[in-house]
Order: structure tokens, then C-alpha cells, then sequence
């Protein structure tokens, strides 16, 4: 026996609070068959049901229950593996690409090859989760498979998948109404088949993890030693990951997007003492079990007083949280180091004139948006000659295009020096899904409301996730993977809701869609303009903040002696990211990565200093956007894509290059 | 009181003269799916629809000629293009934005459809007269009212002949488990009442016309017969199965007695063309199964 083997007690804690738990979980679910039928009824619907409601305990209460156990169990033993073998304990099935892979084939063979659909949707979904996770295994193959590398590719594969996806929404959206119903994650059965179908398929996997339980827990020890003692440190990780990927495919095929159970059941488990692997193998899946049907039960239970909302939206509303709470708990020895000093190899000599230049190509491209579009016929043609009738269209949109790239640059370059992380973006972050998310709010509670009010929702949006990410990330300095969980958790959050509202069907949503998706379409004159002021004054505004932003980043005790108030600037710089992110996001959507692009480039170029960095980020921003815009008004004439959406396939990619840098860096 | 005001009987914006005389030969352009149904079927001069490459033969209720010019996406068209075409009207059924920039094109008419009043083919009617009015056309769209009147008389002559059971018009929903039951609200439901059908639904139904539920509420009414629309004219055949196949549905008295029809997918959200189409698939069906 080792040294670190549990007490007794604690071990008795961790049986007798998992079991509590199961217990709770199963009464509840008792008394929903009781409240349907009487007890004397049970053992004819058990066995072989004739009346309606015998035939409704036997087909659809109880499979149901046995479906939220089976994934339930699934979703915790995958993720304890997940959480095991990444060591990280933020570590989630959904985040290495299974649900995102699963829901981009789904839609893809929805449209493009529904006979595929015949063949088992299975084939599909669990076809699409593993080239997605395949996609991420292999980025991070040269690296070992270094936990923080597979997670920050799998962010990456997720938010591009969740982009094309959004894409295919938007244009045929009606088209996908039985994606967006699976997608919402209903634990709802028509009969045995997916129990039956499940039972097979997770228990064989669960019980291959079992049997590498015992190298997994040599694996703690380290990769080194690991390695010393004989095991193939890679292939194993492989497995397991393989396996438990295989794990959470079935469960997001047959249940739709079930988020966060695979995250808090393994904390759960070792929050109550389960510290070695194997009792987190035995100890999690209970636990994801038990709160599941607990999320499901609820939900049935709310369901007999309002329209009963789907159970992977529940899970997530109450996972986000969980998983915020879990980050403010999570020792700084835990994460990753923070984002280093950049390498300052590059420095433009004289920065003006190269601004000029920038400046130059951006009014060229502001041109050719503004001069050259689709005739009728579809032919692309330079109507200057008509420009009159033309220009009332063209110029909000490309205005509205041109301020939310400026606005957007700046507040993710001020981020990034703030917070001295690579990764800082509104978009990256979360701050533009919170900032839509309260607009969408207003939209629906308040349809009349004026444009004002969708602002200052936007802003107050933006500003609650920043602080949140601040209060969090504080102690951390700003580690970039807490950084970068919180955006997944307000993401996660702001998707749910989101399927929530597909899927109630209301032919009006499209519109919402695309507005969503980043599209310049809605942008009248006056908006526009608003926005451009806004992007104006905040460019003229930002050489005040430069000192600030080149003391902070040296850290806060070094700034205080120096004479900053920390407090303040930090408020006041919180302030105007807010304003921007929350402004940008009513204009161009929550997906663009502009925020996040523009600062960057414009750093590689050499722009090092605050002013000089800020102006040449919001050019750049600005020319990405201009340019989306008008891809997207004409690639696919008389369709129109929206310009955050083709900004985001833009910027994915180079997103996925910057994590590359950052983790040579880290490691 | 917002909703009861939104219901005024057509909204014009814009630069048109509203109320003076109607325009000969309209050039007219149709922003959605019931636009486009009911322009067509007023007889006015469609030069333009939203999506219109869908309105193709065996994929729609409504065929548009191949020279109605394709203007986008019907939540975002394409304002060059439509400013190109010159059109004299555009026609809308879902409502605008205040915001819209469409008015500064041509005279927007925004035609009042999905209201909270019960009937809605009464409602399409009307607008369908108030269309025909503005394009020049009200003796056309006159008649094309009085044929189809015509045309569901003669259906409900030989529906009342087979004295059929109350029917449940349902789409069985893409998740493999939830129906929409469509009711009295929807264009399906006022065909039924002029073909003399009773629907076996009554409950909440929306301004959309449907509500979404699981298959046990069919088994309030045990005697009435399932009619199913297929939802989609290609895919979805999986999910459909899996619901069909399952205890839940097989036990219902309806099925187990055999009285259940599957129609091939019709817009529920259509006008006057949709519904016509509809009445015209469901009567041979009953007879069929009379038969």
C-alpha cells in the first residue's frame, strides 16, 4: 500500500455521497412512475403493458431512465479518463471535437447526403466526432500529446466546426430542424431500442478502460518515469483517449449534445476523495449516472408546469456554472504556464509611414467594397456609373463592416496587453456570446425595444463576462487556459440557448440567424454611423490608455510601485473593452476572431509600442472585415453570406497557428 | 394590444400612393413562401421571389416560370438585385422590421397572414383580394377565389359521401419522437372545415397554426383517423421510422385500427395554392382508404 492510499473514511465519504446522490436521483424517478401509475399497476407495465399508461411507464418513462444512466455513467467515466490522461482537470468529452464533429456530419449529411441518413445515424455522427478528434489528435501528435496541446486544439477544431455549422444554419436552416432538435440534447424514448442499442457499445469500451486502469495509474506518476518503468506512454494515452472518445461518440449520437456531465462527475468523485484512478474509474460514472437522471428528472418535473425544455440545455445551464466555480477553485499549479513575453524579434523602425501604408490598402479595399459588385446577370463589374442607386446600399454595410473590425481589434489589443495573454479576445473569450445572448434577450422579452436599448445590452453583456474572467483569472495571472475555459463556458451557455430557440420551430428565426451569424444586412445608415463614432472616438481615445497598457503587463506589484492604480485603470480599461466588444458584436455577431487576428498580425508585422500597435490592429481589423463583407455579398450572389461567419474561417485557421506558438512556447 | 394592432388590414410604406388607383401590370416582387403563394395565385406579375429555385415542379405547391428572377435568402434579399429589377410593389407576409431599408426600392406591402384570427383561409382571401386590388387584377384574383371555392365544394360533395371520422393532421418531427399537431389556427384546418372534416385537435395551437407534442394527446380522440404530411420531400425517412416503428405510436387505436394516411409534404404555411393542393391530396386519400 502507498503512502497517498485514502483513509477509510474518506473512501466511506466518497461510496456514501456517491450513493446518496444515486439514491435521491432514483427516488425522484420513482416517483414520477408512481405519479403516472398507481404501484398495483407496475408489474403489468414492467412486464407486458396493454393500457395507455402502462404502455407510456414501459415505452417512454422507463427506457428514458435507463438511457440517462447509461449516458450518464458514459459521459462520467469518459471524462474521468479525459481528465486522467490530459491532466487537466477541466477536461471534457464535448472538448476534443466529439459533439462539434458529431453536429457539423449530422447537418452536412442532413443537406448534401440524406440517404446516408438511411444507413444509421450513428454511422454519421460517430463518423464526424472521430475525424474531428482525429484532426486534433493529430495536431498535437508532434507534441506527445501534451495535455495542454490536445486541449488547445480541441478548442480550436470545436469553434471552426461550430463556424461551418453555422454556415449551413443559416442558409438552410429550415432544412435542419431535426439537427437543431438533436442538437438540444432530449433525453426523450419512444421505446427500448436505444437502451438496447447503448448497453452493448458502452459496455464494451468501459470495460477495455478497466482493464487499463492499472497502467493509467502508473502513468500519474509522470511521463518520465512512466517511460522508465517500461509503458508506451503514447499509445496508451491513445487508447484511452480513443476509447473514451468511442465512449462519448455513442452517448452524443443517441442523445444529442449533452454538456458538462463528463466534466463535473470526475470532479465531483474527487472532490468527495476518489484520488487514485482506479476509484475515479469505479466512483465518476456513478456520479455522471446520478446526475443525470437528477438533471432529466428535474427537467421532466418543471415540465408539468411550463413547455419542457430539452435536457442537454438544462445540463449545460447548470455545468457553466459548475465549471466557473471549479476554475476560481483550481490551484495556479494546475495550469499552464502563462502566455510568455512574446519573442520581440521584430521591430518596424519607423512606424508611421508603414501605418500610412496600411491606412492606403485599407481606403483601396474600402473601394473595391464600396465600387465593385454583382450586376443582375452575376456578372462582377466596376458600376461607378450607376454608383448613386448603388452606394445607398453599399456604404452601411461596409461602414457597419469597417467600425466593428476597428472596434473589435482595439478591445482585443487592449485585452491582450491587459491581461499580457496571447489568447485575450472578446471573441475568444466569450465577451461577444454574452454580449449577444443579452441582446437576444431584450429581442424576445421586449420586441419593440429601440436600438439604444440592444447596446446597452450588448455592452452590459460584454462587461458582466470580462469582469467574470477578471475575478477569475486574477490569482492566475491570467493563465490562458482558464482564460480561454471561461469563453467555452459562456460559449456553452449561449449555444444551448440558442438550440433552445431553434427549436421551438418559429418561422421568424431566421432572420435572428443571420443577424447572429454576423451579418452587416441589418445596418442602416444611422447605425452605422453610431458605430463608426463609437470606433472614432475609441481610436482617439486609446493613446491615453497606452501608458497603462505598457506598465500593466509588467505585473502587478511592479505597476503599483511605479504609481498606477491598479484598481482604476483596470476599471476603466474593462469599461471600454466592454463598450467595444458589445458594440462590435451588434454589428458583425459573436464569431468573427477578429479580436483576436488583428492585434496579432499587427504585433508580427512589429508594431510593439501601445499607440502604434492599437492604430495598426484596428486597420487590420478593419481591412479583414471589409473584405469578409464583401466576399460575402458576393461569393455566393444573390445569397449573401455574413461577414463574421467568412471572417471566422479566416481567422480559425490562424487562430490554430497561434496555438501552435504558444504551445512550442509553453513546452 | 400589440399583437391586436399589428393586425390592421394591409400596411403600406413607403413612397407608394396609398389607396389611389392601382397600377396595370405591376412588375411585383415576393419577399417569402406565402407571398409568393398568394401573388401567384391573385394572378399578378411575379417578376421576382425570394428562393425562387425551389418553386420548381415536384419540390413545391407554387411552380414559378423559369424567368422569375431568384433574389437570396428570404430573411436577407438581395437589396442591389431587387433595386435592378424595378419592381412597382414588394410583397411581404412575414413582418418587416421598422429598420427596413425595403420602402426606399418600391411601395412595400406587408399583407397581414399569420394573425391571431381563426380562420386563415378566410384571411389569405382577403388578402388575396387586396393584392389584386393594388396589381390590377381583383377580377382575376375574383376568380381565381370563386374556382378554388368551387373546387373544395365539389371535394367536400364526395367527402360527405364517405362520412369520414374526425382526422389529426400531424408532422412527425425530425427528433424520431415529437409530433406537431396542426390546429385551428393553420390553412390545413380551415381546408377541413370546408371540406367538412372535423379536426381531432383542439387545443393550443399558436398563431403558427401547430403545437408540438408527444403521440399519447392523439389518444384523446381514439375514433379519428391520423393524417400524416410528410415533412420534408427528401431525407428525414429515419426519424420518421423510428417514431412509426415505436410501441408508443404502434399502440395507438388509430393505428392499431388502421386508420392512418400519409400525404406527400404540402406547405403548411402556403396560401391558397398550398391549401388547394392539400384538399385535392387528402380527398383522394380518403377515398382511397374508403375504398
Amino acid at each position: 500500500m502507498t503512502a497517498d492510499e485514502p483513509s477509510d473514511p474518506a473512501r466511506t465519504t466518497l461510496a456514501g455521497t456517491a450513493l446518496a446522490l444515486l439514491a435521491l436521483a432514483l427516488s425522484l424517478a420513482t416517483l414520477r412512475l408512481w405519479s403516472t401509475l398507481p404501484a398495483d399497476g407496475w408489474i403489468a407495465a414492467f412486464g407486458a403493458p396493454e393500457t395507455a399508461v402502462e404502455i407510456t411507464v414501459h415505452f417512454a418513462l422507463l427506457p428514458r431512465i435507463a438511457v440517462a444512466l447509461l449516458g450518464g455513467a458514459a459521459l462520467g467515466l469518459s471524462g474521468a479518463i479525459f481528465q486522467h490522461v490530459l491532466r487537466n482537470p477541466l477536461a471534457e468529452p464535448t472538448l476534443l471535437g466529439v459533439s462539434a464533429g458529431a453536429q457539423l456530419s449530422l447537418s452536412a449529411a442532413t443537406l448534401f447526403a440524406p440517404w446516408l441518413l438511411e444507413q444509421g445515424q450513428d454511422l454519421i455522427t460517430i463518423g464526424g466526432a472521430a475525424c474531428a478528434t482525429a484532426i486534433v489528435f493529430a495536431i498535437a501528435y508532434a507534441r506527445s500529446l501534451a495535455p495542454i496541446t490536445l486541449v488547445m486544439a480541441g478548442l480550436l477544431v470545436n469553434l471552426l466546426c461550430s463556424s461551418l455549422n453555422a454556415i449551413l444554419g443559416v442558409l438552410h436552416w429550415q432544412n435542419l430542424a431535426g439537427v437543431f432538435m438533436w442538437s438540444s440534447g432530449s433525453l426523450v424514448q419512444g421505446d427500448w431500442r436505444i437502451a438496447q442499442h447503448l448497453l452493448p457499445r458502452l459496455a464494451v469500451p468501459a470495460l477495455l478502460l478497466c482493464l487499463l486502469a492499472r497502467p493509467l495509474s502508473v502513468m500519474s506518476l509522470g511521463d518520465q518515469a512512466a517511460g522508465s518503468l517500461g509503458l508506451p506512454v503514447r499509445s496508451l494515452r491513445l487508447m484511452a483517449l480513443a476509447l473514451a472518445v468511442t465512449l462519448a461518440g455513442f452517448v452524443v449520437s443517441a442523445t444529442g449534445i449533452i454538456s458538462f456531465v463528463g466534466l463535473v462527475a470526475p470532479a465531483f468523485a474527487r472532490l468527495c476523495g476518489a484520488r487514485r484512478i482506479s476509484d475515479q474509474l469505479l466512483w465518476a460514472p456513478i456520479i455522471g449516472a446520478a446526475l443525470l437522471l437528477l438533471a432529466d428528472q428535474a427537467v421532466q418535473w418543471l415540465g408539468l408546469i411550463m413547455p419542457e425544455v430539452p435536457t442537454g440545455i438544462a445540463t449545460a445551464l447548470i455545468g457553466a456554472p459548475c465549471l466557473l466555480w471549479m476554475l476560481a477553485r483550481l490551484r495556479s499549479s494546475n495550469s499552464a504556464a502563462r502566455g510568455d513575453e512574446p519573442a520581440l524579434s521584430r521591430r518596424v523602425q519607423r512606424p508611421w509611414p508603414a501605418i500610412i501604408v496600411a491606412a492606403a490598402l485599407l481606403m483601396i479595399a474600402v473601394g473595391v467594397a464600396l465600387g465593385v459588385g454583382r450586376a443582375p446577370t452575376g456578372r462582377l463589374i466596376v458600376s461607378w456609373n450607376d454608383a448613386q442607386n448603388l452606394m445607398q446600399w453599399r456604404w452601411p454595410r461596409v461602414l457597419a463592416a469597417l467600425s466593428a473590425g476597428v472596434m473589435l481589434a482595439l478591445s482585443g489589443t487592449i485585452m491582450q496587453r491587459m491581461t499580457h495573454n496571447e489568447m485575450a479576445s472578446p471573441d475568444v473569450l466569450g465577451l461577444s456570446s454574452g454580449a449577444s445572448l443579452c441582446v437576444i434577450a431584450v429581442f424576445i422579452t421586449c420586441p419593440g425595444a429601440p436600438r439604444e436599448a440592444h447596446v446597452a445590452a450588448a455592452a452590459v453583456g460584454a462587461f458582466v463576462t470580462l469582469a467574470a474572467i477578471i475575478a477569475l483569472g486574477r490569482h492566475a495571472n491570467f493563465a490562458p487556459e482558464r482564460l480561454l475555459l471561461t469563453g467555452v463556458a459562456v460559449g456553452t451557455i449561449f449555444s444551448a440557448f440558442i438550440s433552445f430557440l431553434l427549436v421551438s420551430g418559429d418561422p421568424r428565426l431566421g432572420s435572428l440567424l443571420t443577424w447572429m451569424a454576423g451579418s452587416t444586412y441589418r445596418a442602416t445608415g444611422e447605425e452605422a454611423l453610431i458605430a463608426s463614432v463609437i470606433a472614432l472616438v475609441s481610436l482617439a481615445v486609446a493613446p491615453f490608455t497606452a501608458r497603462w497598457l505598457a506598465i500593466l503587463p509588467l505585473g502587478e506589484q511592479l505597476s503599483s510601485s511605479i504609481g498606477v492604480n491598479l484598481a482604476w485603470s483596470r476599471l476603466v480599461l474593462v469599461l471600454v473593452i466592454a463598450v467595444l466588444a458589445g458594440a462590435a458584436t451588434l454589428v458583425v455577431g459573436p464569431l468573427s476572431f477578429v479580436g483576436l487576428l488583428a492585434p496579432h498580425v499587427a504585433r508580427l508585422v512589429g508594431f510593439q509600442r501601445p499607440v502604434e500597435h492599437m492604430i495598426s490592429a484596428a486597420i487590420g481589423g478593419a481591412f479583414v472585415m471589409v473584405v469578409a463583407d464583401w466576399l460575402g455579398r458576393n461569393v455566393l450572389f444573390p445569397y449573401q453570406i455574413p461577414a463574421g461567419l467568412l471572417a471566422a474561417i479566416v481567422g480559425g485557421p490562424y487562430f490554430a497557428w497561434t496555438l501552435g506558438r504558444q504551445v512550442r512556447r509553453n513546452f | 394590444m400589440l399583437a391586436l394592432s399589428a393586425c390592421a388590414p394591409i400596411v403600406m410604406a413607403g413612397t407608394g400612393k396609398a389607396g389611389s388607383a392601382c397600377i396595370p401590370g405591376a412588375r411585383v416582387v415576393a419577399l417569402d413562401l406565402p407571398a409568393t403563394d398568394i401573388v401567384a395565385f391573385a394572378g399578378a406579375r411575379l417578376i421576382g421571389a425570394a428562393v425562387a429555385a425551389q418553386f420548381k415542379d415536384g419540390r413545391s405547391d407554387v411552380t414559378l416560370p423559369a424567368d422569375v428572377v431568384d433574389i437570396g435568402h428570404s430573411a436577407e434579399p438581395n437589396l442591389e438585385l431587387l433595386q435592378a429589377l424595378r419592381p412597382d410593389l414588394i410583397v411581404s407576409a412575414w413582418p418587416l422590421l421598422p429598420t427596413s431599408a425595403l420602402p426606399r426600392i418600391a411601395p412595400v406591402l406587408s399583407l397581414p397572414v399569420f394573425t391571431a384570427e381563426r380562420d386563415r383561409y378566410e384571411v389569405v382571401a382577403n388578402v388575396v383580394r387586396t393584392l389584386g386590388e393594388h396589381c390590377c387584377v381583383a377580377e382575376q384574383a375574383q376568380d381565381a377565389l370563386a374556382e378554388a371555392a368551387g373546387e373544395l365544394r365539389r371535394s367536400a360533395l364526395l367527402i360527405s359521401e364517405l362520412r369520414s371520422e374526425p382526422v389529426y393532421l400531424v408532422y412527425l418531427n425530425g427528433d424520431g419522437i415529437s409530433l406537431r399537431v396542426f390546429g385551428e389556427h393553420s390553412m390545413l384546418a380551415a381546408i377541413l372545415r370546408r371540406l367538412g372534416i372535423a379536426n381531432a385537435w383542439t387545443g393550443e395551437d399558436g398563431i403558427w397554426g401547430w403545437q408540438v407534442c408527444r403521440p399519447d394527446v392523439l389518444r384523446e380522440r381514439p375514433e379519428a383517423r391520423i393524417v400524416e404530411i410528410t415533412q420534408h420531400w427528401d431525407g428525414a425517412a429515419l426519424p420518421r421510422q423510428r417514431l412509426t416503428s415505436s410501441p408508443l405510436w404502434r399502440s395507438l387505436p388509430q393505428i392499431q385500427a388502421g386508420r392512418i394516411t400519409t400525404l406527400p409534404p404540402v406547405a403548411v404555411l402556403g396560401g391558397i395554392s398550398s391549401g388547394l393542393r392539400f384538399a385535392s391530396l387528402l380527398t383522394r386519400a380518403l377515398m382511397q382508404a374508403a375504398r
